[in-house]
């Protein structure tokens, strides 16, 4: 057991310990990615709460997933993600969704301070579940007489525990029949930022049958579409390259990102 | 995607680059969560990228975003249980800039109060962060939190006092008394506990 000698006095040694705490650089890149651009045409706020399960950080090793035929490596606690939705278990999506429903619950509850989303507390319904393995990225609406709230959970069905929230202000204009708006996205790190995750959800017009992203990794992740959403997650922090899309007449279009 | 717009996008771009980390640190020792701290440090930065026209000319945007950062974690950490906010802090404990002989036994003691600040509560861990990192004063502080200058010298000299107790610490405990400690500021027991219900 050591103690501090006469020079090394303790406000000096707390201010040193303060200052040794670091920033894990890829949560500053994340930061830094970040588009905080006011949408113009913003008619709703969302609330996303992103989240990675707590617990299963510690479940190692990498193992090789199938996409588009290519084997693609996905590490850790995100090994049985997979690139095209999966059906989900029974009682997953319920599951998922009442556990977003609690969380965001949780965020918009606090009275204190500052809480523009206190209205939309104990009124968040699903919009949208993207379903992969285990995990579940929920979209859903809280309606309330200050405007449309809408916040995100990833949820695993594992270990449905997690935290954080963070806020945007997205366009909610719905895009003419037949095509998409542009995606717009952010990320979590998982427990102790081991986990890193990127997302994107953005609108579709009527008659849009299906959204796939091209990644800059060459990955191609087809999203969920429902109530005129697009939603997609995938593990990492890779950016999206181009959104291609669908309609029911079988007319495919695409554009760039970035 | 990064701010390039009529309202100084460029500027904010900058703004973040610079300033993230801090943020963030600030967060993170108040949460005691990094997922937590990461989050609320990008709700902090949409919330001064809607004021940036204004925030752009203040003489500090950094502590505009600073103030929204602390009261956001307060109110985050504020509603975790403590074991929640037990969190190992190891990997985020900079290891590199040891030097000379004893640099093993200097970084056990900076774990070691890394450590005991997990075990204060989240306003504690505000109140050290916004003095010790921050290099605020008390009124600074006070005008941060919108706390009475009083609770911060109270949760101040409650905060160092749990720090510098056991065997590590006490020694240096009756050498020298840290700013905001008990005798410096004639704060007693009864007014450092009745501090911790500050209603922010």
């Amino acid at each position: 057991m050591t103690s501090f000698s006469d020079s090394q006095t303790f406000d000096a040694q707390l201010r040193q310990a303060l200052a040794s705490v670091t920033v894990p650089r890829a949560t500053r890149e994340r930061l830094c990615s970040v588009d905080y651009r006011p949408r113009k045409h913003s008619v709703r706020a969302r609330v996303i709460v992103g989240l990675v399960a707590a617990s299963v950080v510690a479940a190692g090793g990498f193992l090789a997933s199938q996409t588009n035929g290519a084997p693609r490596t996905v590490q850790g606690v995100y090994a049985s993600w997979t690139s095209t939705p999966t059906t989900p278990a029974p009682d997953q999506v319920a599951m998922a969704d009442a556990t977003c429903a609690r969380s965001l619950n949780g965020q918009t509850r606090a009275p204190r301070g500052d809480n523009p989303y206190a209205s939309a507390n104990g009124k968040w319904q699903p919009v949208v579940n993207d379903t992969r393995g285990p995990f579940t990225l929920v979209a859903e609406n809280a309606v309330t007489s200050e405007g449309t709230f809408q916040g995100l959970c990833l949820i695993d069905a594992t270990n449905p525990s997690f935290g954080g929230s963070l806020i945007s202000t997205p366009s909610n204009d719905v895009p003419a029949p037949g095509t998409i708006g542009r995606p717009q996205g952010g990320g979590g790190s998982g427990a102790e930022g081991r986990n890193a995750y990127s997302y994107v959800e953005g609108n579709v017009g009527d008659g849009v049958t299906g959204v796939t992203l091209q990644l800059a990794n060459g990955l191609t992740v087809t999203s969920t579409v429902a109530n005129h959403i697009y939603l997609a997650w995938w593990p990492g922090q890779t950016v999206v390259k181009s959104v291609n899309w669908t309609t029911e007449s079988g007319e495919t279009s695409s554009f760039p990102v970035g | 995607m990064r701010g390039r717009d009529s309202q100084g996008g460029d500027d904010f771009s900058r703004f973040v680059a610079e300033c993230s980390a801090g943020l963030i640190r600030a967060a993170l020792l108040v949460t005691y969560n990094l997922h937590d701290a990461e989050d609320l440090v990008q709700e902090a930065l949409f919330r001064t990228a809607k004021r940036w026209p204004q925030v752009r000319r203040m003489e500090h945007p950094f502590a505009y975003t600073r103030k929204i950062v602390v009261n956001l974690a307060l109110r985050s950490a504020g509603e975790r249980t403590t074991m929640q906010s037990a969190l190992d802090l190891g990997h985020c404990l900079d290891r590199a800039d040891g030097d000379a002989n004893g640099w093993l036994e200097a970084i056990d003691e900076r774990d070691e109060l890394i450590q005991r600040m997990g075990s204060l509560t989240p306003r504690q861990r505000a109140v050290v962060v916004l003095r010790y990192l921050e290099d605020l004063s008390e009124v600074e502080v006070a005008e941060l939190l919108g706390w009475p200058i009083g609770s911060v010298k109270s949760t101040t000299a409650r905060a160092i006092e749990r720090l510098r107790s056991g065997s590590r610490f006490s020694e240096a405990k009756n050498r020298r008394n840290a700013p905001g400690s008990t005798d410096r500021n004639g704060s007693r027991a009864g007014e450092e506990e009745a501090s911790d219900d500050v209603v922010l």
